[in-house]
């Protein structure tokens, strides 16, 4: 697959801060790049630059092969963005607020109609296109926020924390459509501070941190990165804080912490000793309920990385 | 196309932001009654020439019959002592008179045709209405053509032409409410203050867009620049000239406000105010953060050029700070060319202030574009 987006020692100081310190990183095409950072990390700086609203510093960066600098306009009828901030007119219909934006990629007559109503219908707003945003929900704002940049079908969508400040349902809507969309075909840059998000639809990962790209992969290059441990979670019918010390006498555990009637192991990577575990149970009379191979968090691998939390 | 698209953005908004419609619109035109129908007697007292002693010539084309005996009949009732109603032979000297305010009046009766022409001076308009309204409806009488024909006090050329037609002549209808000067005076001037707080939508425009996070948001879409800032020219003249239309039709129809025999001439001034207003607007909100600042310096700068440009009351008698300061006032420019266009056919002013606001606008675009170029702010996120 090729690389629609390459990004080269890219570097942004505003007066006395620097956003974005040295990022290099490729998108490629029909991946979903999940650009994950904590407030004020350089995230909207990079995709501001991106879109053409920034001037960078230094850097190199080639859109779908194309010098930004250079090709800009050309670039950026390719480009859908989706502002982190909500931006559509309060006082025009849904339906004008898409067909506005659309036109201005060039798209007219029945064209824009037609694809205005489609990128409506796709964020499930067709029965409010006639109204005013001003009367819309959060979550319908966030949704016509985004139909706003998808209307003329980009390649390449941007979206700067589309989810920010919304009930988990719209949440889940979004996320979904964020699927459909490059299941559609359309490649997506998608930041936000929520792991959760970018683990439920990233194919692929870029961490960044006071303006640096710390690590970039996808989910298990990433949890590979930062741990050679596993979590196994055995939940049981009855308590089992008797059996935590026995327990732990199992080779290739490292860690034991139970709760009740729930389990939690941590185990060396390479020692596969789940067959031992279940033995123990079997041997002690403790009833299995489930037993999860628990994955490790991106919290734990920013964590380990940066030795701080992604939510502060 | 991007273009038009960002035009009907911007008047779409605008229309349908109802109450800003409405005030721009009644607005005005309630002021223009209201100051209108209060300094009625006050505008042009100098020149009026006192009720009780007019002159009046006439010639008579044709045999004299009917309406020439009719008229004069009239005249010795309606006439008090000291005035004069005498015919006249040369018609250019008559009407020579007239301009230099020697005669009231000067009546030319065509028997042939069943047509009256009424020539009077515009300046002393007021002091011949009670003759005016005689005449009338003598002619919806005898059914007779009535015509009135302005001659103005300056210009040279135009109506000692032979043929007193077109637009020197203005057929006036049996309408009651028709008010002379401070109507028509405040009518203009109306017209042009409240294009003068339409700049306000520019500018309120630009900045609530700009810290909406739109401006950045239309600045990642296709659209180039050049595209975006005529849209919004575009846009912005387009939704003035809405509600000064409306101001404009409603004034004449209502009010029967004067925008003259060529109507066309005052419009485009308004339409050059319309437009310097719109560059002015344009580029005080590329500068202005907040609205409310920008709301405030707004209102200073109108309530100090509406006072120099004779908003509220006419200029003549405040002194010499009015004297210098109504240079400095577009509504003194718009006023004073089209005053003197319509009344005394005078296009020196329109001339100047075509160039004044011209160069301006240009000037305020130029530099609005220049910082439309420059501009590269994260402005969101
Ligand atoms: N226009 C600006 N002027 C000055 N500093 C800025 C500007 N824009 C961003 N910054 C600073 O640059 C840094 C990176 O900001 P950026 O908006 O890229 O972070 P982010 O990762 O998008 O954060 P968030 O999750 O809060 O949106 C921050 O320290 C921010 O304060
Ligand atoms: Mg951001």
């Amino acid at each position: 697959m090729s690389n629609i987006v390459e990004i080269k020692n890219l570097e942004k100081s505003f007066k006395n801060v620097t956003a974005v310190d040295g990022i290099s990183l490729n998108i490629k095409e029909k991946e979903i790049f999940g650009l994950l950072g904590p407030n004020g990390a350089g995230k909207s700086t990079t995709i501001n630059i991106l879109c053409g609203l920034l001037r960078m510093d230094k850097g190199d960066v080639k859109c779908f092969g194309k010098e930004l600098n250079k090709k800009l306009r050309e670039i950026k009828k390719d480009i859908g963005v989706v502002p982190q901030n909500i931006a559509v007119y309060e006082d025009l219909k849904a339906r004008e607020n898409v067909e506005f934006f659309a036109s201005l990629y060039g798209l007219k007559g029945k064209e824009l109609k037609e694809k205005s109503m489609e990128a409506l219908e796709f964020v499930g707003l067709t029965e409010k296109s006639e109204e005013m945003p001003k009367n819309f929900s959060g979550g319908m704002k966030r949704r016509l926020n985004i139909a706003c940049a998808i209307a003329h079908k980009p390649k390449l969508i941007i979206m700067d924390e589309p989810t920010v400040g919304i009930d988990p349902q719209s949440r889940n809507h979004i996320l979904e459509s964020v699927k459909k969309l490059n299941s559609m075909g359309s490649t997506i840059i998608y930041t936000t501070h929520y792991m959760e998000e970018v683990e439920a639809i990233c194919t692929r990962i870029g961490i960044i941190d006071h303006g640096k790209l710390i690590a970039s992969g996808t989910y298990e290059e990433l949890q590979n990165l930062v741990s050679d441990r596993k979590t196994i979670v055995i939940e049981s019918d009855i308590g089992i804080d008797a059996n935590e010390a026995e327990m732990k006498k199992i080779k290739g555990i490292t860690k034991i912490f139970s709760d009740e009637n729930v389990i939690s192991i941590e185990t060396n990577k390479e020692s596969d000793c789940i067959g031992d575990i279940t033995a123990f149970c079997r041997e002690n009379d403790i009833p299995i309920r489930s037993i999860n191979m628990g994955n490790i968090s991106l919290e734990t691998v920013f964590l380990s990385l940066t030795g701080r939390s992604l939510r502060d | 196309m991007k273009t038009l698209s960002i035009a009907k953005k911007i008047i779409f908004r605008s229309l349908r932001d109802v109450n800003t419609m409405l005030i721009m619109c009644a607005m005005p035109l309630v002021l223009i009654f209201v100051l209108g129908l209060a300094f009625d007697t006050q505008i042009g007292t100098d020149t009026r020439i006192d009720l009780d002693e007019m002159h009046i010539t006439y010639s008579v084309v044709g045999e004299p019959g009917q309406i020439s005996e009719g008229i004069e009949g009239m005249m010795d009732e309606l006439l008090t002592e000291g005035s004069t109603y005498v015919e006249a032979e040369d018609k250019e000297e008559q009407i020579e008179k007239l301009r230099t305010t020697e005669i009231t009046a000067y009546v030319e009766i065509d028997e042939n045709t069943s047509t009256i022409v009424y020539y009077k001076n515009n300046k002393v308009n007021t002091s011949s209405s009670i003759l005016e309204t005689a005449l009338r409806s003598f002619a919806a009488r005898y059914n007779t053509i009535y015509e009135i024909a302005k001659v103005n006090p300056m210009a040279l050329q135009g109506i000692v032409s032979d043929d007193v037609s077109g637009n020197y002549i203005e057929e006036i209808g049996l309408d009651e409410k028709y008010q002379p000067s401070a109507m028509d005076y405040y009518g203009v001037v109306m017209a042009a203050l409240f294009v003068l707080y339409g700049f306000m939508t520019p500018l309120d425009e630009e900045i609530t867009d700009k810290s909406a996070g739109m401006t950045a948001r239309i600045a990642t879409t296709a659209i180039k620049p050049t595209e975006l800032f005529t849209g919004k020219v575009l846009g912005y003249v387009t939704v003035s000239s809405i509600r000064t239309g409306i101001v404009i039709l409603i004034s004449r129809i209502a009010y029967g406000v004067n925008w003259g025999d060529k109507p066309i001439y005052p419009l485009l001034v308004i339409l050059a105010l319309i437009v310097i207003m719109t560059s002015l607007g344009m580029l005080l909100g590329e500068f202005f953060k907040s609205v409310g600042a920008a709301a405030a310096a707004s209102h200073m700068f109108i309530a100090v050029t509406a006072f120099f440009g004779g908003a509220y009351m006419a200029l003549e008698d405040l002194g010499p700070i009015a004297e210098v300061g109504k240079y400095f006032s577009v509504i003194w420019w718009v006023n004073s060319s089209i005053t003197a266009q319509i009344y005394s056919n005078d296009y020196s002013n329109m001339i100047k202030t075509f160039i004044i606001f011209g160069s301006l606008s240009i000037l305020f675009f130029g530099i609005s574009v220049l910082i439309m170029r420059r501009r590269r702010v994260n402005i969101y996120g």
